[in-house]
C-alpha cells in the first residue's frame, strides 16, 4: 500500500512539475510538502487579512510555454496578465519609464540620450539573437565534459554548431556576455545613467555580486529570457498571485494521478547498499519508493536527509562548496492608496508595470559596498510591483498589494546580532528608501511582512535565503550545477534524483529543472 | 624579405622585432623614450638608486629566454623568500621556493593550511603546465577559425582530457571564480588567503572579490 514508484521532495514549483511529468507517464507518484501550502517560493498567502501577499517570487516571465503546453496549465486555471514597462524614479525629479510599447520607450530613451534611444534597437536584437542560442540549452541534459559519453558529445557539438551559425557580432556578443560584468557590458552600448543602473539590476538578482563584478553580464541574458505567449522580455504576473502557478501544475500533477501530500516534512533518504529505497518523515513514518527525486537544494537533500556517510568525500566537498550566499530580502506591504512619486504624480499607467529604485550605476555598486562588508544596504535596490492594479482579486476594493525585492540584505549580517534583532530595521530602511521617491508611502502602509534571508531559509527551505537555490554564478552552471560531473540529474545514490532549481539551468519560476529531471528518470527507468 | 617598422621598444615590441629580424626581416624599431624596455626598463630614479620603474619581473616564456639566448645575457637572480606576507599583529608569513619550508612557515599559523599547501601548489602546477601551452598560442578567430587554428584547438582539446576529471573540472571551475571564493576553499588562515588571492590581481582592476580573477592565481 505504501509503496510508490517515485517520491517527490519539495511541493515547489518544480517538484510539482516533476511530479506531473511523472505521473503523465504512468508512474506513481507521491510528493512529500513541509508546510501547510504548495508552492515552495511560488506561494500566495493571505498574511494580512484580505490581501493576498505573493510572499516570495512575485512575477513570472521564464516558466518555459513547452511547459505550460504540455501540462495543460490554462485549463488548470492558470491565467498571465501582462506587466507592462519598467518605471524609475530619478531623485533629480526626472525618470526613465520603458513600456512594452517600442516606439513610445524609444521616444523616453530619447528624451536622455539620442544615442541610446539607437543603441536600444540594436541591442533589443542582439540579446533575442542570444536568447535564441542559449534557449535550447535550457531543456538540454547538460554533457559531461570529461566523458567520452556519445549523447553528451553530440550535445557538446550541436553547441558547437550554433555557435559557428552565429553572426560575427553576436560571437563575439555571447563571449562577453559569458564573461563580462553587466556594467562593462552595458557600457559598450548606452551612455544614459540610469539606463545601464535600471538594466544592470538583472545581472545582479539572486546572486552575491555587484553590477560591476564579472559574470553579470550572463544572469542578464537569464532574466532576458523571460517568454510569455512567445514573446521574449516579457513580464507578467499570475491571476492570484504567484501561488496560483503551483496550484495550477498541482492541479495538472493530481489529475494525472500524482498524490500529494502537505505538512509532510521528510527527515531521512533511506539509502540501501548504495540506492535510495523512499523517506523517513519527520514523524517517524517510513514510505518506501523505487525511486526519489529531490526538489530541495544540495544542502539539505545531501548534507541533512542522505548523510555523508552515503556518499564519497570528493562530492561532499563539492556540496559544501556549493555557494549560497542570500543577498536578497522581499517586503510585501498591504496598502491603503497607491504611492504618489514625485517624479511623475498620480495613479497613472506607470504604476502597472516594475518600479524600480536604480537610479544610477554608483548607487547600484555602493548597495553592494555595503554588503560585501556584512552590512545590508543602507540606500538598497528596490524592484516592487503592485499585483491588485493589474488583478483586483488580491485586495479588497480600492486597497492595493504591493511586493519589493530587496538587494542587498547579506545572509551572513555582521551587524552585532542576528538578523531576527534587524528584522524590523531592515524593513525601516526599505520604507525610507522608497518614502524619498513617494513621501506619502508611510502613511498609507496598513501591514507590513519582512522577509529576511534568514527568513527565506526557515520558511521555504532555500539554505541561506539563496531564492535561486545557489548562485546563478558561471562555475555553478550548466554542467557545473550544483556539482562537477553531477549535472545529470543523477546523483551519487542510485535511484536519488535532483529536479529543483540547483540542477541546470537553474532558477526562477521556470519549471525546466523538473522537466528535464523527469525526462531523466523516465528513460532511466527504461533500461 | 620586407622592410617593417615596429612601434614601441617595450620588451613585446623588442621580442617581435627579434623574431622578425632572425627571420630576415629589416626591422626598425621606434621607441617615444630616450631609453628602451618601456615597462621593464630599469632607470636611476633618485641618484644612485636604481629601479625597474613600472614592472616586476613576469613569467618570461622559457621559449622567448630560449630563443634569444638571454640567460648569457641576463642573470636571472631568484630572490629566496620571494614573497613575505605581512599580518598588522606583527607577524610574518614568508613564501620560499621551497614548498616544504613555506608549508612550515604556514604551519605556525594553521596545520591544516600547512597540509594543504603542497597540494594546492602541486594542482596550480599542473593547471600551469596545461595554461601555459596556451600562451604560446596565437587565438584562434572565432568567427573563422583556419584549418591550423583548428588543428591546434584540438590539440588543446586532447591536453585538457589528459588532465582527467578532477583537475579538467577544476580548471572549468576555477576559470571564473572570484580568487577570494577559491583561496577560502582550501585555507582557512586570512593572510594566506590575503597573500595567493593577491597574485590574483596584480595589474588588475578588482579586488580580490568579484569572479574572473582564479586563473591569474597560477
Amino acid at each position: 500500500m505504501n509503496k510508490y514508484d517515485v517520491i517527490v521532495i519539495g511541493g515547489g514549483h518544480n517538484g510539482l512539475v516533476n511530479a506531473a511529468y511523472l505521473a503523465k507517464a504512468g508512474r506513481k507518484v507521491l510528493v512529500l510538502e513541509r508546510r501547510h501550502v504548495l508552492g515552495g517560493a511560488a506561494v500566495t498567502e493571505e498574511i494580512y487579512p484580505g490581501f493576498q501577499y505573493s510572499v516570495a517570487s512575485y512575477v513570472v516571465s521564464l516558466l518555459r510555454p513547452e511547459i505550460i503546453r504540455e501540462l495543460d496549465l490554462p485549463r488548470h486555471g492558470l491565467e498571465i496578465l501582462p506587466l507592462d514597462g519598467t518605471f524609475t524614479p530619478m531623485p533629480s525629479g526626472d525618470h526613465l519609464w520603458r513600456v512594452n510599447d517600442h516606439a513610445k520607450t524609444r521616444r523616453e530613451i530619447a528624451r536622455h540620450s539620442k544615442l541610446d534611444a539607437e543603441a536600444y534597437d540594436e541591442y533589443g536584437k542582439a540579446m533575442m539573437e542570444m536568447g535564441r542560442f542559449v534557449k535550447p540549452i535550457l531543456t538540454m541534459t547538460p554533457p559531461d565534459p570529461t566523458s567520452l559519453e556519445p549523447r553528451g558529445l553530440m550535445n557538446l557539438l550541436f553547441l558547437g554548431r550554433r555557435f559557428q551559425a552565429l553572426s560575427d557580432q553576436d560571437k563575439y556578443n555571447q563571449v562577453q556576455l559569458m564573461t563580462m560584468s553587466a556594467v562593462d557590458f552595458l557600457d559598450q552600448w548606452f551612455e544614459t545613467d540610469v539606463l545601464k543602473a535600471t538594466m544592470s539590476a538583472s545581472g545582479i538578482i539572486g546572486t552575491f555580486l555587484g553590477v560591476r563584478s564579472p559574470g553579470t553580464a550572463y544572469v542578464l541574458l537569464h532574466h532576458y529570457m523571460g517568454e510569455i505567449d512567445g514573446a521574449f522580455r516579457s513580464w507578467g504576473l499570475s491571476r492570484g498571485g504567484t501561488g496560483a502557478i503551483s496550484l495550477a501544475i498541482a492541479d495538472a500533477a493530481r489529475e494525472a494521478g500524482a498524490e500529494i501530500r502537505t505538512e509532510t516534512a521528510v527527515s531521512k533518504i533511506i539509502v540501501k547498499d548504495g540506492a535510495a529505497s523512499g523517506v523517513v518523515l519527520a514523524n517517524g513514518d517510513y514510505i518506501t519508493a523505487d525511486v526519489v527525486s529531490s526538489s530541495v537544494d544540495p544542502n539539505l537533500t545531501f548534507l541533512k536527509m542522505v548523510g555523508t556517510e552515503h556518499l564519497p568525500s570528493g562530492f561532499v566537498d563539492d556540496v559544501k562548496r556549493y555557494k549560497y550566499r542570500g543577498s536578497s530580502g522581499k517586503v510585501n506591504l498591504a496598502l491603503d492608496a497607491l504611492p504618489n512619486f514625485t517624479a511623475m504624480p498620480g495613479a497613472g499607467p506607470h504604476l502597472r508595470g516594475a518600479i524600480s529604485i536604480s537610479p544610477g550605476v554608483e548607487y547600484m555598486e555602493r548597495a553592494y559596498d555595503e554588503a560585501k562588508y556584512g552590512r545590508y544596504s543602507r540606500r538598497p535596490y528596490i524592484d516592487m510591483v503592485i499585483p491588485s492594479l493589474t488583478d483586483p482579486s488580491v485586495a479588497p476594493p480600492g486597497k492595493h498589494v504591493m511586493s519589493c525585492f530587496v538587494q542587498y540584505a547579506p545572509y551572513n549580517l555582521k551587524e552585532g546580532g542576528t538578523w531576527d534583532d534587524h528584522r524590523e530595521a531592515f524593513g525601516d530602511t526599505v520604507i525610507n528608501t522608497i518614502a524619498e521617491y513617494a513621501p506619502n508611502i508611510k502613511d498609507i502602509i496598513l501591514h507590513r511582512q519582512v522577509l529576511t534571508p534568514l527568513d527565506i531559509e526557515r520558511t521555504f527551505g532555500l539554505t541561506e535565503g539563496n531564492i535561486f537555490q545557489g548562485e546563478l554564478t558561471l562555475e555553478q552552471l550548466f554542467f557545473l550545477r550544483p556539482a562537477p560531473g553531477w549535472a545529470q540529474y543523477r546523483t551519487p545514490v542510485k535511484s536519488l534524483y535532483m529536479c529543483g532549481s540547483a540542477t541546470h539551468p537553474g532558477g526562477g519560476i521556470m519549471g525546466a529543472p523538473g522537466r528535464n529531471a523527469a525526462q531523466k528518470i523516465i528513460k532511466d527507468g527504461r533500461r | 624579405m620586407s622592410a617593417i617598422i615596429v612601434i614601441g621598444a617595450g620588451h613585446n615590441g623588442m621580442t617581435t622585432a627579434f623574431y622578425l629580424a632572425k627571420a630576415g626581416h629589416k626591422v626598425t624599431m621606434l621607441e617615444r623614450r630616450p631609453v628602451v624596455g618601456g615597462c621593464a626598463a630599469t632607470e636611476e630614479f633618485a641618484l644612485g638608486f636604481r629601479a625597474p620603474l613600472a614592472n616586476a619581473v613576469g613569467p618570461l616564456r622559457r621559449s622567448v629566454i630560449r630563443d634569444m639566448g638571454l640567460a648569457t645575457r641576463v642573470q636571472f637572480i631568484h630572490p629566496d623568500p620571494r614573497l613575505v606576507a605581512l599580518s598588522p599583529d606583527g607577524r610574518a608569513l614568508p613564501f620560499s621556493a621551497d614548498i616544504g619550508r613555506t608549508a612550515e612557515a604556514i604551519g605556525a599559523f594553521s596545520q591544516n593550511d600547512a597540509r594543504r599547501y603542497p597540494e594546492f601548489c602541486e594542482t596550480l602546477r599542473r593547471l600551469g603546465v596545461f595554461l601555459s601551452g596556451l600562451f604560446d598560442l596565437t587565438p584562434p578567430s572565432i568567427d573563422a577559425p583556419a584549418a591550423g587554428e583548428m588543428w591546434e584547438m584540438l590539440k588543446v582539446g586532447k591536453r585538457f582530457r589528459a588532465l582527467g576529471r578532477t583537475d579538467s573540472f577544476r580548471l572549468l571551475r576555477w576559470g571564473p571564480m572570484a580568487a577570494a571564493d577559491l583561496v577560502s576553499e582550501w585555507f582557512e588562515t586570512d593572510l594566506l588567503q590575503a597573500a595567493v588571492a593577491s597574485r590574483g590581481v596584480f595589474g588588475r582592476r578588482w579586488a580580490p572579490g568579484p569572479p574572473g580573477v582564479a586563473p591569474c592565481c597560477s
